[in-house]
C-alpha cells in the first residue's frame, strides 16, 4: 500500500517536472513557430535565439502580484486553476512513453485518458463562473459546449484502435503495433483523433472559449500571475499529453529502427505537436456555429461510419 | 473480495498523481507568497472591461440554449461508454457479437437523424 503510493508520488514529481519542461519547451516553439510562418524571428533576446525566454517569463509569473479581484467568488477563483492543472497531469499517468519509463499500466487505461481530462472542463466552468465577469461568463460557457461537443468525435476515433486492439491498455496497444501502426489501418480515426484534440484543446481554429478578438481572455480573464500560469500549465500539458497519447496509440509509440525507443517516442509526439501549431498558424478560427455543427454533423456520422466499417472489416477479413 | 490487489494498487496509483497534481500548484503559490508584492487598489479590485466601469453584472438571468445540446451529449456519452465496454471484446463474439452491437448502434444513429431532421443540431 505505502510502497505503492510511494512509487506513485516519485512517478507524479517527475511527470511533473517533465510537464513543466515539455510546458516551456512548447511555448517557445509556440512563440518561434508562429514567428517563422509570419515572417519574423520570434523570441530572440534571452539567450541564444531566445531559448531562456520562457524560463524568464516563469520567474517573472512567480514574482507577479497575485491579485484576486473584489467581486470573484473566491472559493471556486481559487480551486479552479488547480482543478485545470491536476487532470492534466494525471492524464501523464497511463502513456507507455518507452519502457522503463511506464508509470502505470491500466487495464482501462485508453478510457482513463479520455475521461480524466475532461474533468478540465468543469475548472474551466468554475473558472468562468466565479470570475464576475462578463467576458469570463460566455468563455466558461462557450468552452463547456465545445468540449463536450468533441468529447464524443474524440472517443469514437480512439474506439476503432481499442477494438483493432482487443484491448483497452494503452500498453498492450502499444505491443500490437511493432509491425504495422494504427493509423495506417484506420487513417481515418487518426484523422479524428487530431481534428477533434485540437477542439478540446481550445486551440485555433477551434479557440473560441478565449477568442481574444471578441472575449478578452476568455475564462481566465480575471486571472494573474501564478494563478493565470497554472491555465496555461494545464494547456500546455495537456497538448502534450495528448500528442503524446497520439504517438503511443496511433503512430507505434517507441517502435521505430536503429534509435533508442525514447528517443522515437519524442520524435513522434513533437511531430505531432508542430503539425497542430502548423494548423494554428495556418487556418483561420471558425464561428461558433460552425464548430458546433461540425462535430455533430460531420465527425459523429463519419466517427460511426469509420467503427462500422473497421468491425466488418475485421471480423470478415 | 470486491477488488483485486492490482485494481487496488492503481486507484492508489491515481491517488497519488492527484495529490501531487494539486499540491505542486499549491506550493508554489505557497513559496510564491514571500516573493511576490500585494498592494491591492479599489480599481484593480473592479472587473476587467477593458477600462470602463462594468457595464452590467453577469450574475443575472440568461438564454443559453444548451438544453438540446446537452441531451444529445448525454445520450451518445452513455452509447460510447457502452460502446467502450464492448469494443476490445468484439472479436472474441464473433459475428453475433457484431450484429447485436451493430444494432444498438444503429437504433443510437436514428436518434441522431430524428435530432437532424428535427434541426436540433443547428446552433441558433
Amino acid at each position: 500500500m505505502m510502497v505503492t503510493l510511494a512509487t506513485s508520488v516519485v512517478w507524479a514529481v517527475g511527470l511533473f517536472v517533465v510537464a513543466a519542461l515539455s510546458v516551456m519547451l512548447g511555448v517557445y516553439l509556440e512563440r518561434k513557430v508562429a514567428g517563422h510562418m509570419q515572417a519574423r524571428l520570434g523570441p530572440m533576446r534571452t539567450g541564444p535565439h531566445g531559448i531562456a525566454q520562457t524560463l524568464a517569463d516563469t520567474v517573472k509569473l512567480l514574482f507577479k502580484e497575485d491579485l484576486i479581484p473584489g467581486k470573484v467568488d473566491r472559493l471556486g477563483f481559487i480551486v479552479a486553476p488547480l482543478l485545470a492543472f491536476a487532470p492534466a497531469l494525471m492524464s501523464l499517468m497511463v502513456i507507455p512513453y518507452a519502457r522503463p519509463f511506464v508509470p502505470r499500466d491500466l487495464n482501462a487505461g485508453v478510457l482513463y485518458f479520455l475521461a480524466v481530462p475532461a474533468i478540465g472542463v468543469i475548472a474551466v466552468m468554475v473558472a468562468g463562473l466565479s470570475s464576475a465577469n462578463n467576458y469570463s461568463l460566455l468563455g466558461g460557457l462557450r468552452s463547456a459546449a465545445q468540449l463536450i461537443s468533441y468529447e464524443i468525435p474524440r472517443s469514437l476515433s480512439v474506439l476503432s484502435v481499442v477494438m483493432l486492439a482487443g484491448s483497452l491498455s494503452t500498453v498492450t496497444i502499444l505491443e500490437r503495433q511493432t509491425h504495422v501502426w494504427f493509423a495506417v489501418l484506420t487513417p481515418i480515426g487518426f484523422a479524428l483523433y487530431i481534428i477533434t484534440t485540437i477542439a478540446e484543446l481550445n486551440r485555433t481554429p477551434f479557440d473560441l472559449p478565449e477568442a481574444e478578438a471578441e472575449l478578452v481572455g476568455g475564462y481566465h480573464t480575471e486571472y494573474s500571475g501564478l494563478r493565470w500560469a497554472f491555465f496555461m500549465m494545464a494547456e500546455y500539458a495537456g497538448f502534450f499529453a495528448a500528442s503524446a497519447f497520439g504517438a503511443a496509440v496511433f503512430l507505434g509509440g517507441g517502435n521505430g529502427p536503429l534509435l533508442p525507443p525514447i528517443v522515437w517516442f519524442v520524435i513522434k509526439t513533437y511531430a505531432i505537436i508542430l503539425f497542430m501549431m502548423w494548423v494554428k498558424w495556418t487556418v483561420p478560427r471558425f464561428r461558433i456555429d460552425q464548430v458546433m455543427t461540425l462535430s455533430r454533423k460531420v465527425l459523429i456520422p463519419v466517427a460511426l461510419l469509420n467503427l462500422a466499417v473497421t468491425a466488418v472489416v475485421m471480423q470478415y477479413v | 473480495m470486491l477488488m483485486s490487489q492490482r485494481d487496488a494498487g492503481d486507484l492508489i496509483f491515481i491517488l497519488g498523481f492527484a495529490l501531487v497534481g494539486v499540491a505542486a500548484p499549491a506550493a508554489l503559490l505557497f513559496i510564491g507568497r514571500w516573493l511576490r508584492p500585494s498592494s491591492p487598489g479599489k480599481v484593480k479590485m473592479e472587473p476587467y472591461e477593458c477600462g470602463l466601469p462594468q457595464a452590467s453584472p453577469p450574475r443575472r438571468l440568461f438564454r443559453i440554449r444548451y438544453y438540446a445540446f446537452a441531451l444529445l451529449f448525454v445520450i451518445f456519452d452513455v452509447e460510447t461508454v457502452l460502446l467502450f465496454a464492448s469494443a476490445p471484446v468484439l472479436k472474441r463474439f464473433g459475428a453475433a457479437g457484431l450484429w447485436s452491437v451493430g444494432a444498438f448502434v444503429a437504433l443510437v444513429t436514428l436518434a441522431l437523424v430524428y435530432a437532424w431532421r428535427m434541426h436540433l443540431l443547428e446552433w441558433e
